[in-house]
């Protein structure tokens, strides 16, 4: 009963997982940008979840979508800030990288001058009241709410993707950006709205994160990115559909191995992605393209 | 400007970085002509097609297109005046035939699209049948035909591409001449940067690039009668 208790719990943490790195592999898959801020940006919104439930009695859910809007702004913004820089480098991955570091580093500072460096916590009250009972086993509320909410809005965006012009564009940009301005896509406004929308996404997440890992405290952001790192590896670099392949596999992956091996689960993030770049580089999802 | 003329060089330079590889071409492309820019690796025809479609900037000189100057346009400002490019890839490998062919389309309106996307599957019916499969399940031959197919998409009034030979077999090589030759004498423009000379099937004109530099510049027929070319790109004696 215990394997099917690690199970489940497995899935309701990889659909969590999938949300909460699907903005990251957006955000890569578009131009290339390797945001080590991600998880900054979830911290963010957890703090804004946390401000707007403990001072406006508004629900982490509706937070959710209430961070949208401000955050897509911020990331269009800051993405015309960085793309003629990034445009001109000889090594743009680098210098994202670099760049991102000192976002991520100035947004905890910031934080923590702001509102301390204390952990904070929204109640789980806020969300359910009491545990969920599926197959004989009991479960904390908030594993299935949070599960359940991460369905739709992974599922929006995987719509926004396939099924919209903008998506469409967004793809061909991932595929190959001159090949795509060479349709007629204005690949500077694509890329930035793109990014926009995978900065939101984060923040997005953020706001129901503290009940799947326990709270929000500003130094959480680098552990988070590494998480998400993994996850989109896992499932396949750019490949949208794959993260949510690699949430799940990296979420059974690790509440089986908190069952078996409860000390040595915290190695698993890396395990699993030590794994896949020695043994299939371009992700579970990966796919080799015909070459004649 | 004379209006004749869809698709004009001045004294065109540019390269990569400070590495000027096109020095001062100057080349005009009529309404309904196919002109085919022949020249070995490295000779500039790639350096051409990127500056006439703005993918790498001009450092002198002009570009004008369709009687306006484009040199300052950036590429999608230039597909949306009535130009298209096919690269030598010419295809977005991880997406649907069917989203290419859309892709192909992007600035058109869409009650438009739906009469391009009939027209494009009636030339090449075999992407048809298999419009939900993903481009990179195409072969090399198909690719290209894909690729022609997407750049008709938006209906151009000038057609440029970059080596649409490149990497494929002799027979599909034949292929893809056979299906630019439905195009040729309908009303665009087609310019043809290539290597292989099967390609002059489809030319009124043939411009040689040496060294960045326009060696030669004349219709078809001149060029067969020039000796010292036609040995060097036929390699037999004229």
């Amino acid at each position: 009963m215990l394997f099917e208790y690690a199970v489940v719990a497995g899935v309701l943490f990889g659909l969590f997982y999938a949300f909460l790195s699907i903005g990251l592999n957006l955000v890569f898959g578009v131009q290339r940008i390797v945001n080590l801020a991600h998880g900054d940006v979830i911290m963010i919104g957890g703090f804004a979840s946390w401000e707007l439930y403990y001072t406006y009695h508004i629900s982490p859910l509706l937070s959710v979508v209430l961070v949208i809007p401000p955050t897509v702004l911020a990331g269009f913004i800051i993405y015309r800030l960085i793309d003629g820089p990034l445009s001109r480098a000889q090594d743009p991955e680098m210098l994202s990288l670099i760049l991102f570091f000192g976002v991520s580093q100035i947004l905890e500072a910031l934080v923590t001058i702001f509102l301390g460096n204390n952990q904070r916590s929204i109640p789980d009250s806020s969300l359910v009241h009491g545990p969920v009972h599926f197959l004989g086993q009991s479960y904390p509320g908030v594993w299935w709410i949070v599960a359940g909410a991460s369905i739709p809005m992974v599922g929006l965006v995987i719509l926004y993707l396939y099924r919209t012009k903008l998506g469409t564009a967004t793809r061909a940009i991932m595929a190959d950006p001159i090949e795509a301005a060479a349709v007629g896509i204005d690949v500077r406004k694509v890329s930035a709205i793109t990014f926009g929308v995978g900065l939101a996404i984060t923040a997005s997440v953020g706001a129901i994160a503290p009940f799947m890992i326990g709270g929000v405290d500003p130094s959480e952001g680098v552990n988070l990115t590494i998480l998400a790192f993994a996850v989109i590896v896992i499932g396949s670099l750019g490949n949208i559909g794959g993260t949510v392949v690699g949430g799940l596999i990296f979420g059974v992956a690790f509440e089986l191995a908190q069952l078996y091996l409860p000390s040595w689960s915290s190695l698993i993030p890396y395990v699993l992605l030590l794994a896949v770049l020695l043994f299939k580089p371009s992700g579970v999802l990966g796919k080799r393209v015909r070459s004649a | 400007m004379d209006s004749r003329f869809v698709l004009r060089l001045s004294n065109v330079v540019s390269g990569y970085s400070d590495l000027p590889v096109l020095w001062g071409i100057d080349l005009d492309v009529t309404e309904n002509e196919t002109l085919v820019v022949l020249g070995a690796n490295g000779a500039g025809k790639s350096t051409m097609i990127k500056t006439i479609i703005g993918e790498l900037p001009l450092k002198e000189g002009s570009i004008e297109l369709l009687g306006e100057d484009v040199g300052k346009y950036k590429i999608h400002q230039r597909i949306g005046m009535g130009l298209a490019y096919m690269s030598e890839l010419g295809v977005f490998p991880t997406l649907s035939i069917h989203e290419n062919l859309m892709l192909g389309a992007y600035g058109l309106k869409r009650s438009d699209v739906r009469h391009r996307l009939e027209e494009v599957y009636s030339l090449f019916s075999e992407l048809k049948g298999r419009k939900g499969d993903l481009a990179s399940s195409l072969s090399g031959g198909q690719r290209k035909l894909l690729g022609i197919g997407k750049a008709l998409m938006s209906n151009p009034k000038v057609l440029v591409m970059d080596e649409p030979s490149s990497g494929l077999s002799p027979l599909y090589v034949k292929e893809v001449i056979a299906s630019l030759s439905t195009l040729t004498g309908t009303g665009r423009a087609m310019v043809i940067a290539e290597q292989n000379v099967s390609f002059l099937q489809l030319s009124n004109r043939v411009c040689v690039i040496e060294g960045g530099r326009v060696s030669f510049e004349g219709s078809t027929t001149e060029f067969e009668n020039q000796e010292v070319l036609h040995k060097a790109f036929f390699g037999i004696e004229g």
